[in-house]
């Protein structure tokens, strides 16, 4: 009877004054099996150069406008270390939205650009400058700004100003136009990004419900194909939106199987919104599709 | 076939009154973290198989608001004296009255449930008894206490007249 009664009370449910809904794990694992892998040069020698990224992005850069942290000189050999994010896929994989202090960026795309001496992370020396170019087809003149990432952990905002980084500006903050696409001299390495601010009159913001899925670690993300702006969620909420802004939410988490699950809904954004949200499974080649197409 | 059982149950119990207790009890219920009141009436109680029509109701302040109108059928085990123990099964209509507070999926108003447990009874014309019960449907247990009274538990035993001493 004691072995009936445990059993019986083993099976007891909660059910009918709790939530019975799907749960889901963080898909930072997932997402990062699939970013884009951070290339490395190897800088043995003096030479022409330029660096040139897997998808175009190039560097034109000296030995001599680097420095080890404490001021001393570099020696060959060191390690130029490259990302390169230039579609919202590759931004979402990477979970670098395009956003300063709250406010929505158009990009042209996102690079991150480190060198490396005996693992000690190199630094430019004041006043100098790198060259990049970062490929566009149809790039506009005096149109993209250039915006340095300030990392805060996992988070990174982006900000024009580099007095924040302790640096006098010497170099022109916009970018110019090249046979790659758009071109700057920049003054500090780490995140770079070709940007401009959205234009808008207010912003709006997207909240997450669910009847059916506990969105405690699904992550959310936010296409503005009008402005190739890239938004991610924070708390449950994607802020930032642009009014009267067409976006393209997707929504991704990884349950206790492994299994990929996915949310994807198009709305045009005139007030702070509501969605409600129903998670489905999906193959990895389905949800690749589905970035590639955003 | 839980509500066919339920009407011959107690059809049988109505049949036999000779052997009648009335009683309440104070219930709770663990899953739901809710308290209840439970109305009784026990037919049968010197045989191995006694009958047992029953109401509770779930209060309206608790997380579950809820009335369940069933019969139990008990299987004495042990009876020492004025001790008795038992295994019960019950079916029973239940009736959820907030069952759209729920966030279960497939929550309905109107159930048919089956419980079973195992109680304890002591005492003769007023008896208190205790069970535990475990409701198969919702996969939850709870905890009943209360007091059962005889039919005649308050009717004054008859006088000898001493003239016929």
């Amino acid at each position: 009877m004691v072995i009936g009664l445990s059993l019986l009370f083993s099976s007891c449910s909660r059910d009918r004054i709790e939530r019975d809904l799907n749960t889901y794990e963080s898909p930072n694992a997932y997402l990062d099996s699939k970013k884009q892998d951070e290339q490395i040069f190897v800088i043995d020698s003096a030479g022409p150069g330029p660096i040139v990224g897997n998808q175009g992005t190039t560097i034109w850069g000296s030995i001599d406008c680097l420095e080890l942290p404490g001021g001393g000189a570099v020696t060959y050999p060191f390690l130029v270390k490259l990302v390169e994010l230039y579609t919202p896929k590759d931004m979402i994989y990477y979970r670098m939205p395009t956003v300063s202090a709250g406010m929505p960026l158009e990009t042209a795309g996102e690079i991150r650009l480190r060198a490396e001496k005996d693992g000690q992370e190199l630094l430019l020396s004041q006043p100098c400058a790198f060259q990049v170019s970062m490929p566009n087809a149809a790039p506009t003149p005096n149109y993209m700004n250039v915006f340095y990432g300030i990392e805060n952990g996992d988070v990174v905002d982006w900000t024009t100003d580099l007095g924040v980084f302790g640096i006098t500006q010497n170099q022109s903050p916009v970018f110019n136009v090249d046979t790659i696409g758009y071109s700057t001299l920049i003054e500090k390495l780490g995140w770079i990004n070709a940007d401009r601010s959205v234009t808008t009159s207010s912003v709006q913001s997207i909240t997450f419900d669910s009847e059916e899925d506990d969105l405690t670690n699904v992550m959310f993300f936010a296409y503005l194909p009008g402005t190739n702006t890239v938004l991610q969620s924070s708390n449950g909420v994607i802020a930032g939106i642009p009014a009267g802004a067409l976006v393209k939410v997707i929504a991704i988490a990884v349950n206790t199987s492994g299994n990929l699950f996915h949310f994807y809904q198009e709305l045009t954004v005139n007030a702070n919104t509501t969605v409600m949200v129903v998670m489905s499974e999906i193959s990895d080649p389905n949800l690749t599709s589905l970035l590639d197409s955003l | 076939m839980q509500k066919y059982l339920f009407i011959f149950v107690i059809f049988i119990a109505l049949k036999s009154t000779a052997q009648l207790s009335g009683g309440f009890s104070g219930i709770y219920n663990f899953q739901t973290e809710s308290v209840g009141l439970g109305a009784r009436a026990l037919f049968r109680e010197q045989k191995q198989i006694q009958i047992s029509p029953q109401l509770a109701y779930f209060l309206p302040f608790n997380k579950v608001h809820e009335w369940t109108l069933g019969v139990a059928l008990q299987y004495r085990v042990v009876k020492i004296g004025k001790f008795q123990s038992y295994a019960l099964g019950q079916v029973g209509f239940n009736r959820w009255i907030n069952f759209e507070d729920s966030y279960m999926k497939d929550a309905q108003p109107n159930n048919w449930n089956g419980e079973v447990g195992v109680g304890i009874r002591v005492g003769r014309n007023v008896k208190s008894f205790a069970e535990w019960r475990y409701n198969t449907k919702h996969r939850e247990a709870s905890i009943h206490i209360g007091l059962l009274f005889n039919k005649n538990a308050f009717t004054p035993k008859k006088q000898k007249c001493a003239a016929y001493d």
